[in-house]
């Protein structure tokens, strides 16, 4: 399958699920996923909503990870949070978080492995889509924010107490004092999507997966959690994988970006780059149909067709149907990356040109 | 957000200076808020409890005590109040208000003991099925199915014909039965509750499974276990007085208020207060432990909780 250069030296080599070494590890990346392929199955056999996925998140950098719903982008989060539902099962991939790296394509748990499991899942943090179910009804938002900041770090419940404060004073949440002792039901939207960043912060993890952190909230409170998000990305020096289908706010948030498409990641590179000379015809077309301001457009130019489904082995390119450059090679050779300038890479036969 | 300070969670959180009223006060106007069924049921219970914990030293006789000579007198009789039996005496002279006090110890001791037995039994067998998954899984359920096909009485005849009877064996049955009950909603509330973005939320933290079970989502189930403590202590109690009725339960000469009925039985038509007290205690503690169970349900959910 698809193998990006910086990782292909790692798909070929043989490794052992959840080992961890700092030697191979290379000092810029935080994350790296590579030649993920999840598969479901289903009464009309297996599907695989994610078949071949390999990105990169720098240290210290936001990576925008946009697609439409069900390209496999939520998928790809849970696989590097370690908290795939048992029902998606992994046919191969590799991840690697930090000095941790896991291999995929056993599939078999042992026992030996839940400490790597949980030691795995402190090194990250999520923000969910929707704040109000990731929080617990019937606790108190200080015992959760202390809660978090306990678990990672074995604190005692005063030293928590004292982080929780300071904690939800840092996301913004006015009087943190009277507020902890608030309960999820009787905050806002965005007043809980503070407490979920404050609890995702506790414990200072490396990487940190916003899954549509902002989808659930209204223009202004999005602006406000985006900017929130921002300044404590460049306070702390955490690496961002944002998640979001609103190409505006990967524009505003990310350094770089991934476009997904059916599974696969389609088009990587710089987001100025990829936003001003989008090389897949996807990205093209994507573009083509958000609204702009600075252009006089009449009418909206939409991509034809709709997406394929995901079923288990596919040839050539998924975007073939419906892209208006295919030739007869796209339906029947599978796509290679190509580089087109600095860390600018493509899936495609014929991109766009420059 | 003055309301929350309400909660007896937030009181303990809240920081000295910013308490907005003092504990004592609270409690009072939680009380006031409780409904008159509720209050009068309370009342039962906690003298229920009250009589459970210092029977022996309330009761004006020895509950063994015999009295030949003034047997099956009737209560508030003159000729009994003058002897100091002021809710009569039974077959052999003893004083029935003594005897009633220990009883309601007895019973109530016994059904306590077995409920909290069945629960955190059935509770932890619960949260085994769901977490595990697989042939424990299936074990656990079939067990229930089984528990729950069975008649219990009729478990319960079998053990203390086989097994002889013990206060420790009587104590067991108490505890083994009704665990299926909470063994089956916990593992169902949990199979729910362990899909909820919270749970998932929790896991990404890297939180054990331990800690995701008895802190996390525990919690957020336990109002309808403890409705089904509140419905289950009172069959419990009945379970109890049911076998001592059989005459397979508590041995005299201690005794519990189903063997005092048993005994009763045989007065019915002579001598009916040794019927009918021990029944009205029973019927009094059952049913305000049901009252109160269910008012307990709405107050555990933070979101029905008024101001």
């Amino acid at each position: 399958m698809i193998a990006e250069p910086t990782v292909g030296r790692l798909a070929s080599r043989t490794v052992r699920s959840w080992t961890a070494d700092a030697t191979t590890a290379p000092a810029d990346a935080v994350l790296e996923v590579a030649d993920l392929v999840l598969e479901i199955d289903t009464d009309r056999g297996p599907i695989r909503p994610v078949c071949g996925v390999s990105l990169t998140v720098p240290a210290g950098s936001t990576l925008g990870l946009v697609g439409e719903s069900g390209c496999g982008k939520t998928l790809t989060c849970l696989a590097a949070a370690d908290l795939l539902p048992s029902n998606v099962r992994a046919v191969r991939g590799e991840i690697r978080l930090l000095d941790m790296r896991r291999a995929l394509d056993t599939g078999a748990r042992c026992a030996d492995d839940d400490r790597r499991r949980l030691a795995w899942r402190r090194r990250l943090a999520m923000v969910f889509q929707n704040p109000l179910a990731a929080l617990n009804p019937v606790r108190t938002v200080g015992w959760q924010v202390m809660e978090a900041f306990r678990v990672r770090t074995g604190a005692s419940r005063r030293a928590a107490r004292i982080e929780a404060l300071g904690l939800l004073e840092r996301v913004g949440i006015p009087d943190p004092r009277s507020r902890m002792r608030a309960y999820p039901h009787e905050l806002s939207g965005g007043m809980s999507q503070r407490v979920m960043i404050a609890m995702a912060l506790a414990g200072n993890p490396r990487l940190l997966i916003a899954d549509e952190a902002t989808t659930a909230l209204d223009v202004t409170v999005q602006a406000q959690i985006v900017d929130l998000m921002r300044e404590l990305q460049a306070e702390l020096d955490t690496a961002v994988l944002f998640v979001t289908h609103d190409l505006g706010l990967v524009a505003e948030v990310a350094d770089t970006v991934a476009v997904m498409y059916a599974g696969t990641v389609v088009e990587t590179g710089p987001t100025r780059v990829v936003f001003d000379r989008p090389a897949h015809p996807y990205t093209a077309g994507l573009l083509r149909c958000a609204p702009r301001l600075d252009r006089d457009v009449v009418r909206l130019d939409p991509i034809d067709g709709s997406v394929p489904a995901p079923t288990a082995e596919r040839q050539g390119c998924a975007f073939a149907p419906r892209c208006p450059r295919a030739s007869a090679r796209c339906t029947t050779s599978a796509v290679s990356r190509q580089a087109r300038g600095s860390a600018h890479v493509v899936a495609c036969h014929h991109p766009m040109p420059t | 957000m003055s309301d929350v300070g309400a909660t007896g969670a937030a009181e303990a959180l809240a920081p000295p200076v910013s308490t907005p009223r003092s504990g004592a006060s609270a409690w009072w106007r939680r009380l006031q808020a409780m409904p008159p069924s509720v209050r009068g049921a309370a009342l039962i219970l906690v003298v229920a409890v009250v009589v459970a914990a210092g029977a022996r030293w309330m009761a004006p006789f020895s509950y063994q005590e015999t009295d030949l000579l003034h047997r099956l007198q009737v209560p508030l009789d003159v000729e009994a109040v003058a002897a100091g039996h002021w809710l009569g005496t039974d077959k052999l002279g003893r004083d029935v208000l003594s005897r009633l006090l220990v009883a309601t110890q007895v019973s109530v001791a016994l059904a306590l003991l077995g409920t909290v037995i069945g629960a955190v039994l059935g509770t932890a067998l619960g949260i085994l099925a769901a977490h595990r998954g697989g042939w424990v899984d299936e074990l656990v359920m079939m067990m229930v199915d089984w528990q729950a096909a069975m008649p219990f009485l009729i478990i319960a005849l079998a053990m203390l014909a086989f097994l002889g009877n013990s206060l420790a064996l009587f104590v067991l049955l108490m505890g083994i039965f009704g665990w299926e009950t909470y063994a089956r909603l916990a593992r169902g509330l949990l199979l729910s509750a362990r899909e909820h973005g919270y749970a998932v939320a929790v896991r990404s933290l890297g939180a054990s499974p331990q800690r995701l079970y008895l802190r996390h989502l525990l919690p957020n189930v336990m109002s309808p276990l403890v409705v089904q403590l509140s419905l289950n202590f009172p069959q419990t109690i009945l379970l109890e007085t049911s076998l001592s009725f059989l005459g397979l339960g508590i041995q005299p000469p201690l005794t519990s208020l189903g063997q005092m009925l048993g005994e009763g039985r045989d007065f019915l038509l002579t001598a009916w207060w040794l019927a009918v007290l021990p029944g009205s205690v029973i019927f009094a503690t059952t049913l305000s432990m049901s009252i109160l169970g269910d008012w307990l349900r709405a107050r555990l959910d933070p979101t029905q909780r008024p101001g």
